[in-house]
């Protein structure tokens, strides 16, 4: 292994990415690595937005207290980051890295681009958690499982560690479901064949976006102003795991849900029918708990 | 044009109703209670046309001045010591909102012990909010330098908001003639353009102060904030000479020398003692010391420059500063002697703190001190620390 291993995390806030991150960093030094790092990356702070988090393993205790730019393994737990940016994913992943994806099925395959040499893991955390009902507040904690996947893939830890690990950071009633589902994830992890047109040249490291109206501090007006927008960071729809479906048959117009929804992504029609807004409902189920006619379901979003 | 004699106080309240300020927002609190009482006399009589918003504390006073500037409108507030510290989170906002606010304080020590007197520490603990600061030595100056503030804070290339600072009692509520201009120069001198940087308009709605992510520009509107106080070195020189143009008087630009050409020995101060510095160098010439003075008018920005030029002809600086760091020492001596470092032929530097919680500083003590100074620079001694001027 390199002198130094760093792991970069892909998710979404609520999936137990920071968590993971934290068990990793305290499995690899109950297993020797005398130096570990966890290191959440904060963002907007909210629950669906994409956040990252980095791990840092050695063998000699750590000096650096910058972010991972070129990590040696690279865990994408939420499925839809790679198929939205590929790149975004990949960046600065080295030469021979390991990506290491959930993935429901093969269908995402054929899509990825990695840096020749590089390993792909899939496993299918989500059907995981799904069978297990692994949940914190309502969001699959997607990441659990991507322990198992990371362990098997790397070879890094063993499942004994993470177990150690686990014990360590949840109450005893936890432990075992989370234990299954990082046992499960990592009897199930493949290795997946990918061919010589998948490879490209290796993505530059670089840090998270910038707003793109700007380039140097020449372009800045004395104060950051901004105009009211609509989707001013992106369409907010991709954060959703799960969407609300209306069902006309049984609303009556009350227009609860357009009140309640905290993103003012329920318009109301000509009809006078509320209509969901895809582009940015962020799948939060507010309008769902709120309609007194039981007339919103949450399905899981077929689309991601 | 008339001569009147005012308090510090009255003098700035007159400043502020010649500027035509169109919104005032206090907190009183003693030693600045007269400029707020007479600010809204003038308000309360028409011959001031301005809101008065009175607050319930220091804080939402400078909340409320932010919000008025927004609308684009001349600002004015006043405080010191406890009141200023309490301000001290919206300073920040007003700053790094670019706001041209002007305020006067009127400088007092920070308790406890409960001391009410002059001070510098409360201002000079408020050194990076970002806020120009510029010291003023008498009553005129205090009149004068207000409406300078104004031309100063607006400049479009400057909008930053501006402390003009004057020491409670010793200037605040003695009294001394003040010669007031006329109010069509005052008008010509600073005419009223609206900044457009950023505007309350409830047809166009804005945000500002959002979000900035470590990888956005947080770090770069620092920046900006910085090369502001850059310039505004070369618009406050600008400025008073322009001043001096229209109305006839000049107190020194970012600093004031005073006979320093041929000195061994100046004697930099800020405040009411720069104002007595002069004194002490004019007894000291007398009989035979080669003594100079310089006022530092302006703390921040800071003028590194102008320092080194007269570091670089003269053999010793002694600095008295109304003010102390506990663990370090005075702040203007800090900053002098870090300004220094780039020179080759360094002076000697003597830090002496003085007038603490408003101990009066007589010439007596500062014409002793200073010819410690001859002495230590003619037997080439080394200097033991820091000098007390007054400690019993």
């Amino acid at each position: 292994m390199h002198e130094m291993f760093e792991v970069r995390w892909h998710g979404r806030g609520g999936q137990g990415v920071v968590t993971a991150s934290r068990i990793l960093a305290i499995a690899a030094f109950n297993e020797g690595f005398a130096g570990v790092q966890s290191i959440p990356w904060i963002g907007a702070e909210r629950r669906g937005a994409q956040i990252e988090a980095y791990n840092r393993i050695s063998r000699t205790p750590i000096l650096l207290h910058s972010q991972v730019y070129s990590p040696d393994a690279v865990v994408v737990v939420d499925p839809s980051m790679i198929t939205r940016n590929n790149n975004v994913v990949i960046r600065g992943l080295k030469k021979s890295g390991f990506l290491i994806i959930n993935t429901a099925g093969t269908k995402v395959i054929p899509s990825i681009r990695v840096p020749e040499e590089c390993l792909v893991y899939v496993v299918d955390a989500t059907s995981i958690c799904l069978e297990l009902g692994l949940q914190a507040a309502g969001l699959y904690v997607l990441a659990m499982p991507m322990l198992g996947a990371f362990a098997k893939a790397t070879g890094l830890i063993s499942l004994k560690g993470l177990r150690k690990a686990v014990e360590s950071s949840f109450e005893s009633v936890l432990v075992e479901k989370n234990m299954k589902a990082i046992e499960k994830a990592y009897y199930s992890t493949l290795k997946v064949h990918i061919t010589p047109e998948q490879y490209i040249p290796p993505v530059p490291p670089s840090r998270p976006e910038r707003i793109p109206e700007f380039r140097h501090w020449t372009d800045l007006p004395p104060v950051p102003v901004s105009t009211p927008s609509k989707g001013s960071i992106g369409k907010t729809g991709d954060w959703r795991t799960h969407m609300p479906v209306i069902d006309k048959e049984k609303c009556t117009k009350c227009l609860f849900c357009w009140m309640y929804c905290p993103e003012a992504a329920v318009n109301v029609n000509e009809e006078g029918f509320p209509e969901i807004d895809y582009d940015y409902c962020k799948g939060c189920g507010v309008c769902f708990n709120e309609c007194p006619r039981k007339a919103i379901r949450m399905v899981v979003d077929e689309k991601k | 044009m008339e001569t009147l004699i005012l308090t510090g106080n009255h003098a700035v309240a007159y400043a502020v109703k010649m500027a035509r300020a169109r919104f005032v927002s206090c907190y009183p609190i003693t030693p600045q209670t007269q400029i707020v009482e007479k600010l809204a006399e003038f308000i309360l009589s028409g011959e001031l046309d301005a809101v008065f918003v009175p607050v319930e504390s220091e804080h939402s006073a400078m909340a409320a001045c932010i919000g008025a500037s927004l609308a684009g409108v001349r600002t004015f507030t006043a405080t010191c010591s406890h009141g200023l510290a309490y301000m001290h989170e919206m300073l920040h906002w007003a700053s790094a909102t670019r706001l041209p606010i002007v305020m006067a304080v009127v400088n007092r020590a920070i308790g406890p012990p409960w001391n009410i007197w002059a001070e510098h520490g409360d201002s000079i603990s408020q050194r990076d909010t970002g806020w120009i600061q510029i010291y003023t030595s008498n009553h005129q100056e205090a009149f004068d330098t207000i409406l300078q503030a104004y031309k100063i804070a607006e400049d479009p290339e400057v909008l930053l908001p501006v402390m003009v600072c004057l020491e409670g009692f010793v200037l605040s509520h003695t009294a001394q003639p003040v010669l007031l201009p006329n109010q069509e120069d005052v008008d010509a001198f600073i005419p009223h353009e609206p900044w457009k940087h950023i505007t309350i308009d409830i047809d166009n709605p804005i945000t500002h102060g959002n979000l900035q992510m470590p990888e956005d520009w947080f770090y770069e509107f620092r920046f900006l904030l910085h090369k502001a106080m850059e310039t505004a070195k070369k618009k406050i020189v600008r400025c008073s000479e322009e001043f001096e143009k229209i109305f006839g008087r000049n107190h020194g630009h970012l600093v004031e020398e005073y006979k320093c050409s041929d000195a061994d020995v100046v004697l930099l101060s800020m405040g009411s003692l720069a104002d007595q510095a002069k004194l002490v160098v004019d007894v000291l010439r007398e009989e035979g010391y080669k003594a100079g003075a310089v006022k530092l008018r302006s703390f921040r920005p800071f003028p590194e420059e102008e320092l080194c030029r007269i570091a670089r002809k003269t053999e010793c600086i002694l600095v008295i500063d109304r003010n102390l760091s506990p663990g370090k020492g005075g702040a203007v001596a800090s900053e002098l002697k870090a300004s220094l470092y780039g020179i080759k032929e360094k002076p000697l530097i003597l830090e002496c703190i003085a007038g603490l919680g408003g101990r009066d500083v007589t010439l007596e003590e500062e014409l002793e001190v200073m010819k410690q100074a001859f002495k230590i620079i003619e037997e080439c001694t080394e200097p033991k620390g820091i000098i007390w001027l007054g400690l019993k």
